[in-house]
């Protein structure tokens, strides 16, 4: 096993795990499987067996080596975790897991060792450009019954504003709604926005989480390269892990490319919208939570814009989850567990859909389209009439709503 | 109470010569990884060269008020934990920092004997043996007794706490338990030292009672006729500073090497987040 990919300090890390069990508590994948060998701390300890049966002296001198049932262990577990990163918030002595996850994924991908349905997605990636089963030709589809489109579905050589749609929204009929109310309230503010169309590529964050690192490298560039293009001064993004991958990785990734515009996460550009009063929100009256979707809040640090937003509709009572900001729960939604582990997904959803049904709220609100999906569905299963929107359909309604 | 001073060395000068090896040797395994400079291909040792430049010029710049900081609050004291759970955190300290304080002071203790001007343990001496060297010593049996019983405080705690939980998480390992039994077993026989010493030496309760637990024990076990103390002090002081030894040998070698690198990746990680 190539173990010599980690950082060094990641390997000091590995030794400097105190495998306290603290992660247990919280971690989405142990919650919803019951199973400690998928945990962060079981993860650890495998790690550092690993490392002593690659490069440790007995192992050596007896040429001892990892078998082939450790490293599908170990396999097993970096593709159970859902990248959701609670476990290194409970980490007391900072170790950063989420990064030390991905660079494991990475190192299974490079053995061959990593689930055969990861394959399938990163063909219909390279072939497609997108998630979904469709061709990149489908990606407005969603936009048909938008009123007052113009004949160029926002498709234009030049704009101010760009919004990223993502895979999920583009092509996931449950979440049209989310993309849907984003341009309704563009419209409704009069910016001058415009969508990529099929020269939106997938901002490659499956396959960056699945491991496939140097996969991605070129949907960062084409998307850099396209958005420059139109001229825009700012890209929106109503998905928090194209954000995450548009704020923290494209810079990293594409070097000799400058990005010209500003990267904001929807909530940023909703939030600025009302503050500017371009948007008018009028009274809602019910009782709302808010679910962080993890790529938004541990992995991008944004709690406040989203509750800001919330709470400046007239009318809203706002509940707060019993984990949220930096301690909420994933729902279950990530890491690609959902299309790995279909089972071990719902009942982590199942988890968040507890959680949620316990405040009482009328509705549950969030600023992901995965999220919505999981949540939805996990809702639905315990026969709650709790209504899971994305923040833009809150902020559509409001505006929608009589004064 | 007669200890072979050379014996003493040796063993001391042995544990300690393993237990450098043992950190360099998982400094060395750290160092199959990449540095982060690219495909760039550096030797182990240049890259601890790189490791360790980087290290000092880190404690000499506007970061070492941070350095420090991050060390106390995250690496010793575990201001996290603290924050996430007072009653783990305080098994954390009560083991912790009563296994670093039991050590320290027996490290000081060794050396005080093995360079004492003479072989029996009297305290005799320039000021560091007659600190350091005797159990009479008000300050030494103090922090050698409170430290063991700090110790086994925080193990009965951990195992309360573990008993009382309705949820069992598993997260308990054989090696955590096998640990617990042998710090315990050390613990024990350093307390029959500190009795064995007191009787063999007739200390007055008065400096006794600095040490509760020995003291206490002491009394108990005066009650057996016809011990020679003064030999019963030296094997259980050889079985109890060997034993303690052996088990500071293996911490780099094994899952206790997280001691002492645990505070490193926390003030690495603070610095890299600062």
């Amino acid at each position: 096993m190539r173990l010599d990919k980690l950082k060094i300090k990641q390997l000091a890390e590995i030794d400097a795990c105190t495998r306290c069990g603290n992660c247990l508590d919280m971690c989405s994948a142990y919650q919803g499987s019951k199973d400690v060998s998928i945990s962060p701390k079981k993860k650890m300890e495998k790690l550092k067996s690993a490392v002593s049966k690659e490069y440790g002296l007995l192992s050596k001198i007896l040429k001892r080596k990892l078998t082939q049932d450790e490293i599908e262990a170990i396999s097993h577990a970096a593709f159970a975790c859902t990248m959701c990163s609670r476990c290194e918030v409970d980490c007391h002595i900072n170790i950063k897991l989420q990064d030390l996850w991905l660079k494991l994924r990475e190192i299974m991908v490079d053995e061959g060792q990593y689930p055969e349905i990861m394959n399938i997605m990163r063909e219909r990636l390279k072939k497609a450009r997108n998630v979904s089963f469709d061709t990149n030709e489908g990606r407005t589809d969603w936009i048909k019954p938008v009123p007052e489109v113009p004949d160029n579905m926002y498709i234009k050589q030049k704009a101010e504003v760009i919004y990223f749609v993502g895979c999920v929204s583009s092509f996931s009929p449950r979440t049209f709604k989310i993309p849907r109310s984003v341009i309704q309230i563009l419209q409704s503010a009069k910016v001058d926005f415009g969508l990529l169309g099929d020269d939106e590529w997938c901002c490659g964050f499956p396959l960056m989480s699945s491991g496939f690192a140097k996969d991605f490298e070129e949907f960062a560039a084409h998307n850099i390269e396209r958005v420059n293009k139109t001229g825009a001064r700012v890209l929106i993004t109503s998905c928090p892990s194209c954000y995450h991958m548009w704020s923290h990785v494209y810079a990293g990734v594409v070097k000799d490319v400058k990005m010209n515009f500003k990267v904001l996460h929807l909530v940023h550009y909703l939030h600025k919208l009302v503050e500017d009063g371009k948007i008018k929100l009028n009274p809602v009256e019910k009782k709302i939570t808010y679910h962080d979707p993890c790529d938004l809040g541990r992995n991008s640090g944004i709690y406040d814009e989203p509750r800001e937003l919330i709470k400046m509709i007239p009318g809203i009572e706002f509940v707060e989850l019993e984990n949220y900001r930096e301690y909420a729960t994933c729902c279950g939604g990530g890491g690609n567990v959902e299309s790995i582990d279909t089972e071990l997904s719902s009942n982590i959803a199942s988890i968040k859909a507890k959680e949620i049904i316990a405040t009482g709220a009328d509705i549950v609100t969030t600023s992901c389209q995965q999220c919505i999906r999981t949540i939805a569905t996990a809702l639905k299963k315990e026969k709650s009439k709790i209504k899971a929107m994305d923040i833009s359909q809150l902020v559509l309604d409001s505006i929608n709503a009589e004064s | 109470m007669i200890i072979n001073q050379t014996a003493l060395w040796i063993i001391f000068g042995v544990c300690l010569f393993l237990f450098c090896l043992g950190f360099l040797y998982r400094i060395l395994i750290w160092m199959e990884g990449t540095g982060g400079d690219g495909p760039k291909k550096r030797s182990k040792y240049s890259k601890l060269v790189k490791c360790m430049s980087l290290f000092c010029r880190a404690l000499f710049s506007r970061k070492a008020p941070v350095m420090i900081k991050s060390f106390f609050a995250d690496g010793i004291v575990h201001g996290n934990l603290m924050r996430d759970s007072i009653l783990k955190w305080l098994i954390h300290m009560f083991m912790f920092g009563g296994l670093a304080g039991f050590t320290l002071i027996t490290i000081l203790h060794v050396i005080a004997i093995a360079a004492a001007p003479n072989t029996i343990i009297d305290g005799s001496g320039p000021w560091f043996v007659t600190v350091f060297g005797t159990l009479e010593n008000r300050f030494t049996t103090i922090v050698m007794d409170l430290s063991k019983l700090a110790i086994l405080g925080g193990a009965f705690i951990a195992v309360m706490r573990f008993m009382l939980l309705k949820k069992k998480y598993k997260s308990v390992e054989l090696k955590d338990k096998s640990a617990g039994v042998i710090i315990s077993t050390i613990a024990i026989f350093s307390f029959i030292y500190e009795a064995s010493f007191f009787l063999a030496k007739g200390t007055p309760a008065a400096k006794a009672a600095f040490a509760p637990a020995g003291y206490v024990l002491s009394l108990i076990l005066n009650f057996i006729p016809g011990v020679n103390w003064s030999i019963l002090a030296a094997i259980f002081f050889y079985a109890y500073i060997i034993a303690l030894f052996l088990f500071a040998v293996y911490i780099p070698y094994g899952k206790y090497s997280h001691m002492v690198f645990g505070p490193v990746v926390a003030v690495y990680n603070k610095l890299s987040e600062d």
